[in-house]
């Protein structure tokens, strides 16, 4: 576990140092407070109160752009470290491949945590005084989802650098991989539904193959859980389960896609030459 | 402290190292030759545990493919291109690396042992190759190991740091630790080397001591012309004893012994020979002069 705290810290160090992350938690402070002052100009237009309405709006976005910074992040740290030569350094010490992954992925996820958190928490601060303290917990709750699925993409990144031989090949697949996740996979989920004619409950079980939906779907039932805001596979869950246990089953989707890469990108990291 | 067995290891359909078996004691200096590509980094990263072989590797009591961390726990590596990280200071790195070998922190004294004096709070990236070189040294002993690996350290340095790092070898060596050192340059370390083993197309053609080596090491003097004396430089050094030719569109290459490369141009000058450009080469073993037979191989 040392070895893990060792590495995690090191990542932690180096991704703070690394400016474009820095950035990201600018501009992740900036859009929230931008959408947050246009919300609050056309004044509760959505029946909203200050932190609800911006969480709402950024939504969106946090669902676009936190993949792609996670899964670059993800996939292109191991495999740049193998091209430049440092795996070599890092593997010649006195350590379990797993140990370095499981470091590294930690120190990452709290890199990426720590800029989501400055940079909506910098949003957050202003919007309760601007408006009080109404729907906080909600945004809170955003937080908490945008952090999970950034360990999701990180997840899915680590596997990646763990698939493929380089830099080039791990940022083709990120960008692949995201694509598929926010563009493609929602007009394959309509045209399942609208021309091959599929059942909600074939259309529940496709969407928690998505992370991306997953997490849209549980931030929608935390902000708003009316049917008319969950959309039909939603309201099915919500029926089916109850708010909570719909919760609940979207949450452990989210685990499930943690954890599924990541035992995948520990054994394939285990079991093959990682310098090849 | 280093015993190989049988070792084969391949990379899909080609073979990287063949049936290699060996054994380097406590305290000794063994070289690692070969040319480019013989194998010699491959051998050294199955000796680490950092790719799967056939055949069994053991350092000191500890198998490498059962239990490679505790065998990494004896080795301390510098690679052939030890990137560091650029934004760490040195006191940073050696810190980083010191506490995933379990000390409380790194030791910096080390700078000063490697001579890195005074640059504790230098961060990586305004080092030069050669001091690159120095740092990953100190990570590489900060925890003294009893077996230190080399691969190509002298690559990125010049002549004279490249003696004092040869030196600082084999005073290792003499402290007791077991030094290997992979390099495709043979001339200092020969002298001072107690173990050769060399290989060539993944295979240990000779396994040794290192005086016995010292005809098939060679030197290359390469000539580039610009067109003309190509034929009288031909015959001034076909004139000289122990001396190969090759020749390309622009150059004419002369291998002879170590040390015979100012003869090879006292020569081209004494006939007249004016060449755009004279370069001469690092001596470096032949290994398949040990096959045809100039030097009667141990294995």
């Amino acid at each position: 576990m040392s070895a893990i705290r060792v590495l995690m810290t090191h990542e932690l160090r180096e991704a703070l140092r690394n400016r474009w992350l820095l950035g990201y938690g600018a501009i992740f402070a900036a859009l929230a407070l931008g959408l947050a002052l246009v919300g609050l100009r056309l004044g509760g237009a959505v029946g909203l109160d200050g932190y609800g309405r911006t969480t709402a709006s950024l939504l969106n976005l946090c669902l676009s752009l936190v993949p792609l910074i996670a899964l670059l992040l993800g996939s292109v740290g191991l495999s740049g470290d193998r091209e430049t030569g440092r795996l070599e350094l890092f593997l010649a010490q006195p350590l379990e491949r797993g140990h370095l992954l499981m470091g590294r992925f930690l120190g990452a996820l709290a890199g990426i945590g720590l800029a989501t958190l400055l940079g909506f928490g910098i949003a957050g601060v202003l919007i309760g005084l601007a408006t009080g303290a109404g729907g906080g917990l909600q945004y809170l709750a955003f937080l908490g989802i945008a952090l999970a699925l950034a360990a999701v993409f990180l997840a899915v990144g680590s596997a990646v650098a763990v698939l493929v031989r380089n830099r080039i090949q791990a940022i083709a697949a990120a960008l692949a991989i995201w694509f598929g996740c926010v563009v493609v996979f929602d007009l394959a989920l309509i045209a399942a539904g609208t021309i091959a004619g599929a059942g909600i409950q074939v259309l529940t079980a496709g969407m928690l193959l998505n992370p991306v939906q997953v997490a849209r779907l549980l931030a929608l039932l935390v902000l708003d859980p009316s049917l008319e805001v969950l959309g039909p596979i939603g309201g099915f869950l919500v029926s089916r389960l109850g708010p909570t246990g719909a919760g609940a089953l979207l949450l452990g989707a989210l685990a499930a896609w943690v954890g599924g890469p990541l035992v995948l990108a520990l054994a394939r990291f285990d079991s093959t030459d990682p310098l090849v | 402290m280093i015993a190989i067995r049988a070792l084969r290891k391949a990379f899909g359909a080609f073979t990287a190292l063949e049936n290699i078996s060996a054994e380097i004691a406590d305290g000794a200096f063994a070289l690692l030759l070969g040319s480019n590509g013989a194998g010699k980094t491959t051998l050294l990263r199955c000796v680490l545990g950092l790719c799967s072989f056939d055949g069994s590797i053991a350092v000191g009591p500890h198998d490498v493919a059962a239990d490679g961390q505790r065998a990494r726990h004896l080795v301390g590596y510098v690679p052939q291109r030890p990137t560091l990280p650029d934004d760490l200071t040195c006191a940073e790195v050696l810190d980083l690396f010191g506490r995933l070998r379990g000390l409380r922190r790194g030791d910096v004294t080390w700078l000063a042992r490697v001579g890195l004096a005074g640059r504790e709070r230098a961060p990586v990236r305004t080092l030069s190759g050669g001091l690159r070189q120095r740092l990953a040294l100190a990570v590489a002993l900060q925890h003294d190991p009893p077996v230190l690996l080399f691969d190509e350290p002298a690559a990125s340095l010049d002549v004279a740091a490249r003696r004092a790092l040869h030196h600082d070898l084999a005073e290792f060596a003499r402290g007791g630790r077991t030094v290997v050192l992979a390099t495709h340059l043979a001339a200092e370390p020969l002298q001072a080397a107690t173990q050769a083993l060399v290989l060539h197309g993944g295979r240990l053609v000779y396994d040794g001591a290192p005086d016995r080596l010292g005809r098939v090491v060679r030197q290359r003097v390469v000539f580039a012309l610009n067109g003309t004396g190509r034929d009288r430089l031909r015959a001034a050094l076909a004139e000289m004893p122990d001396v190969q030719l090759s020749e390309t569109s622009g150059a004419v290459a002369a291998t002879t012994r170590p040390g015979g490369a100012f003869d090879l141009v006292a020569a081209v000058a004494a006939a007249g020979v004016r060449p755009l450009e004279v370069h001469v080469e690092e001596p470096a073993i032949e290994p398949a002069r040990l096959l045809d037979g100039a030097e009667g191989g141990a294995v």
